[in-house]
């Protein structure tokens, strides 16, 4: 059907005068299923195929996006490609040539059956309410599969294609004692996650969600604090469009100018690297069909560069570094990176807490898409973690806020640890260790 | 659209297989996306987005499948993958007969299909040049236009047959001003379930400069202080705050399995009596409205807090039956891609007795808020947070200093007993809300509101 479609499209364009067609074809599969109190509770499938259509018109380049391509309009799609090409007027750009030889990409391994996933998932369930009795309800225990073809294709019959699947568990556990009550998302994200993980999950969530029945706020003040892994994780993730070029651009990063300078302690480091064992953002080639590449973007400290598509880099006459992704496929692309990593210390968690002896362990914090200001690198984030007493947990701690400037806070930086945890999703990976930062900013009572 | 001979095919086939409730929702939504920065066009994003949605219900056991491929015998062939297991109960599903059309309760003039690229073009073109125009600061303006004709066909083994057409039309403007002391943003985006006849009555320009004077103002601010003090909450989209603080909690999804701070509280008092708290999906044109939710139920105006009672929930089909209460219009999803489930439309707080000004002049110290950029919840301990984007400090009754960078912390429970005073001058303002069906169209709102004692998160 997709083969037909994209045949009718370009004689029809070529009829209207639209020509050079690039397409950008998505073709996903996902398969979920959750279970609650050792029921099956929800399966859910599906299968699109999402298409997105750059043609030239008398010069100027126009677009549009078809989803189920056996009902589609042609006629329509092409009016809309000559409304946006005539009113932008912008120079159409073909896309770098397509013939590159990267061979077959990886295939999909072999999904597990509903049945199988179904059985761990009763087991970590199972798991959670077992390790201790406080525990009062596992909302949600799922597993989704996802699979992802990307093709690159264009009206001359170039193809090029990419291939990505993920894995991801999810477990929600709520904890009550009397009154108090604590809740828990424990979220993990692999290549593949088996029964053994399942467990581990609920493990971790279990313990978790139980050490913080008793937690309460801390006094309004400065405090040395150690960032659990799985939070570095989302904090660099969160401040990463710093140094997309496209924001740099626009004078949307503080950033800007400061390739080649200091920006943090020298301790830390952030590598991106494509083929990350462990990664599951392994393209061989980005949106834009420019192959992805392994770099450094923070060494000892220094900002080394920043992040360029074919657009951001043709304005200062560089190359694309390979993260031309798209955040939506219906969208031109924009800027993303493949996996993130940074590089560990010896330190465990235990290390980390007897290193600081006094001071706060932030396990979690939320709602950082709007506590978390990419643009001026400043926070604000109400979190949740323990009070450190002498090198070993004192209690738990919720109810507070923390709060600074990521970068200064970064300069801030005394120890990093050896234990990973990961994080992210298809538009930007990461694998991070816990960091023992000397002092920030924390509101309570 | 799907012919009925086929949707009864579907469904016929689910309860065949085990179903005890079969539903199908179809979707073809025209998209208009523009994103401009300055003058010049950064991205268009306009095409269809179209597919199918299927549920299967048997007891508590849910399957949902989506495909864009419409054909019949993929769609017959989707039901028997996702069937697969469901015990077989053979039951009968009621006819559909014709489908009911909605969408009379919100008039739609200029359909966006009918209005060229040109058009959205200008509407960019008059916000960016009112907001670069404001002050010398003003080093960017970026907007996002967009609009969209959502046509939708619902239909389930119990003989609902619905179809409806969602136009929704909205303007995102970014204002972002620089001088020595850095770079501070400021946002408005006023938007409407109305065709582009919108753009008649609105105040582009006003809209635009007071994003560029939220910009400009943060530029002198200080950083905000931290610690506990008194909270007042100016009215519009300030109305995100009891999204986060309770409404969440109040939608049949976290109730369902008691794992809401206010599962089985029906009837109790949860808050100050102050507090009266309404999800009304009708509003006429209204953002976050719609004639009929996405299970096919007309949307209908749910008051879920009476007084400081606790009166009811917002309810779906699936949660429903766990919780065995009617459905109340509340299904929600973000397209074909999500099951639904239960969501808020327009929210807000109903108008209390105090003025603006006299809720501003009894307090001492404390935080103005009269901007919210958004924020977040844990319905199961009612722990929420929201980032305000302009705040000022309350000194002896009155405003006085610009302050930024401020994340204010509470739990729902404990807050909404410590609203002590509530203003006479609700507003309702527009924004996304995101959660387990996707991001929705919402309406939140509210009159001016003083919190008593909340946990302002500065930075310093």
């Amino acid at each position: 059907m997709l083969d037909t479609f994209l045949s009718d499209f370009t004689r029809e364009a070529k009829q209207a005068g639209i020509g050079r067609l690039e397409f950008y074809i998505k073709e996903c599969e996902d398969q979920t299923v959750q279970v609650y109190k050792q029921e099956v509770e929800r399966v859910s499938l599906s299968s699109e195929t999402l298409v997105y259509i750059e043609g030239e018109y008398q010069g100027y380049k126009g677009s549009t996006f078809v989803e189920s391509v056996g009902t589609a309009r042609i006629g329509e799609h092409l009016d809309l490609i000559r409304q946006i090409a005539t009113y932008n007027k912008e120079p159409f750009r073909p896309r770098p040539s397509l013939s590159q030889s990267l061979g077959v990409p990886e295939r999909a391994q072999e999904a597990s059956s509903i049945d199988e996933i179904a059985r761990w998932l009763r087991l970590a369930e199972q798991r959670a309410y077992d390790s201790d009795r406080r525990v009062d309800n596992v909302g949600t225990s799922s597993h989704t599969t996802h699979r992802e073809r990307i093709t690159l294709a264009n009206d001359q019959g170039d193809r090029l294609e990419d291939f990505v699947q993920f894995e991801q568990a999810r477990m929600s556990i709520v904890a009550r004692d009397g009154d108090k009550v604590q809740s828990t998302f424990e979220s993990r994200l692999a290549t593949s996650i088996a029964q053994e993980e399942l467990t581990s999950l609920a493990d971790q969530g279990a313990r978790k969600v139980v050490s913080q029945l008793d937690a309460s706020p801390v006094k309004t003040g400065q405090y040395a604090v150690i960032l659990q892994n799985s939070l570095v994780c989302d904090l660099v993730l969160a401040f990463l469009p710093g140094v997309y070029a496209d924001r740099v651009q626009k004078k949307m990063s503080v950033l800007a100018g400061k390739v080649g300078t200091r920006i943090v302690s020298p301790l830390f480091h952030l590598l991106e690297d494509p083929n990350l064992p462990g990664g599951i953002v392994t393209r061989r080639v980005d949106d834009e069909g420019t192959p992805t590449e392994g770099k450094s973007i923070i060494e000892e400290g220094q900002l080394t560069t920043f992040l360029h598509n074919l657009e951001t880099a043709r304005a200062l006459q560089l190359h694309s570094t390979g993260n031309g992704f798209k955040n939506l496929y219906r969208e031109p692309p924009a800027i993303a990176a493949t996996n993130l990593y940074i590089p560990g210390g010896t330190h465990t968690l235990v290390d980390l807490m007897q290193e600081m002896r006094h001071g706060l362990l932030i396990t979690d914090c939320d709602g950082i898409f709007a506590g978390a200001n990419p643009v001026s690198g400043d926070f604000s984030l109400i979190a949740k973690g323990y009070l450190i007493e002498e090198g070993s947990i004192q209690r738990a701690v919720n109810q507070i806020t923390i709060g600074g400037n990521f970068y200064e806070m970064l300069n801030e930086l005394r120890l990093i640890g050896s234990e990973y945890d990961t994080g992210g999703s298809l538009h930007g990976f990461i694998q991070a260790p816990a960091l023992l930062i000397n002092k920030l900013f924390v509101s309570g009572i | 659209m799907l012919k009925s001979q086929t949707i009864e095919k579907i469904l016929d086939l689910a309860l065949e297989l085990g179903g005890d409730f079969a539903e199908v929702y179809q979707e073809d939504t025209r998209h208009s996306n523009i994103r401009a920065l300055h003058d010049r066009v950064e991205s268009s994003s306009c095409g269809r987005e179209s597919g199918i949605g299927i549920r299967i219900f048997s007891g508590l056991n849910s399957r949902y499948a989506f495909t864009t491929n419409e054909s019949e015998d993929n769609l017959l062939q989707l039901v028997r993958n996702m069937a697969q297991g469901l015990p077989n109960q053979g039951k009968r599903k009621v006819p559909l007969g014709d489908p009911t059309i909605y969408g009379e309760a919100h008039p739609i003039l200029t359909k966006p299909q009918d209005v060229d690229y040109a058009r959205r073009m200008e509407v960019i073109r008059r916000a960016t040049s009112a907001g670069m125009a404001y002050a010398p600061e003003i080093v960017q303006v970026s907007v996002s236009y967009l609009d969209l004709e959502q046509d939708v066909l619902i239909a389930n083994s119990e003989g609902v047959f619905a179809e409806d057409t969602r136009v929704k039309t909205r303007i995102l403007i970014s204002a972002y001003a620089q001088n020595e002391k850095g770079l501070q943003s400021g946002y408005f985006g006023p938007g409407a379930m109305r065709g582009f006849e919108y753009y008649a009555d609105l105040d582009i320009e006003w809209y635009a400069q007071e994003a560029a004077r939220v910009a400009v103002t943060m530029l002198g601010a200080d950083k905000c202080p931290g610690g506990q003090m008194s909270v007042v909450v100016d009215n519009g989209f300030g109305g995100l705050m009891f999204h986060e603080a309770c409404g969440h909690s109040l939608e049949a999804s976290s109730v369902a399995k008691g794992t809401s701070e206010f599962s089985g509280k029906l009837g109790q008092q949860i808050a100050s009596p102050l507090v009266t708290l309404i999800d009304d999906g009708t509003l006429a044109n209204e953002w976050g409205s719609l004639s009929v939710d996405d299970e096919g139920h007309p949307t209908q105006k749910n008051v879920l807090i009476e007084n400081g009672i606790l009166k009811g929930y917002m309810i779906d089909k699936l949660n429903g039956r766990r919780l065995q209460m009617e459905p109340t219009g509340s299904a929600r999803r973000q397209s074909y891609r999500f099951a639904p489930t239960s969501r808020m439309t327009n929210t807000y707080i109903a108008n209390g007795p105090h003025s603006k000004e006299e809720i501003i002049s009894s307090t001492d110290r404390g935080l103005f808020v009269k901007y919210i950029n958004g924020g977040s919840v844990n319905p199961a301990t009612g722990d929420f947070n929201f980032n305000v984007s302009e705040a000022y400090l309350i000194e002896g009754g009155r405003i006085t200093k610009p302050v930024r960078g401020a994340t204010l912390i509470g739990n729902g429970g404990t807050i909404l007993q410590q609203v002590d005073m509530v203003g006479d001058n609700l507003e309702i303002r527009q924004g996304y809300c995101y959660a387990g069906s996707g991001a929705l169209f919402i309406g939140a709102g509210q009159p001016t509101a003083r919190v008593a004692a909340m946990t302002v998160g500065g930075v310093e």
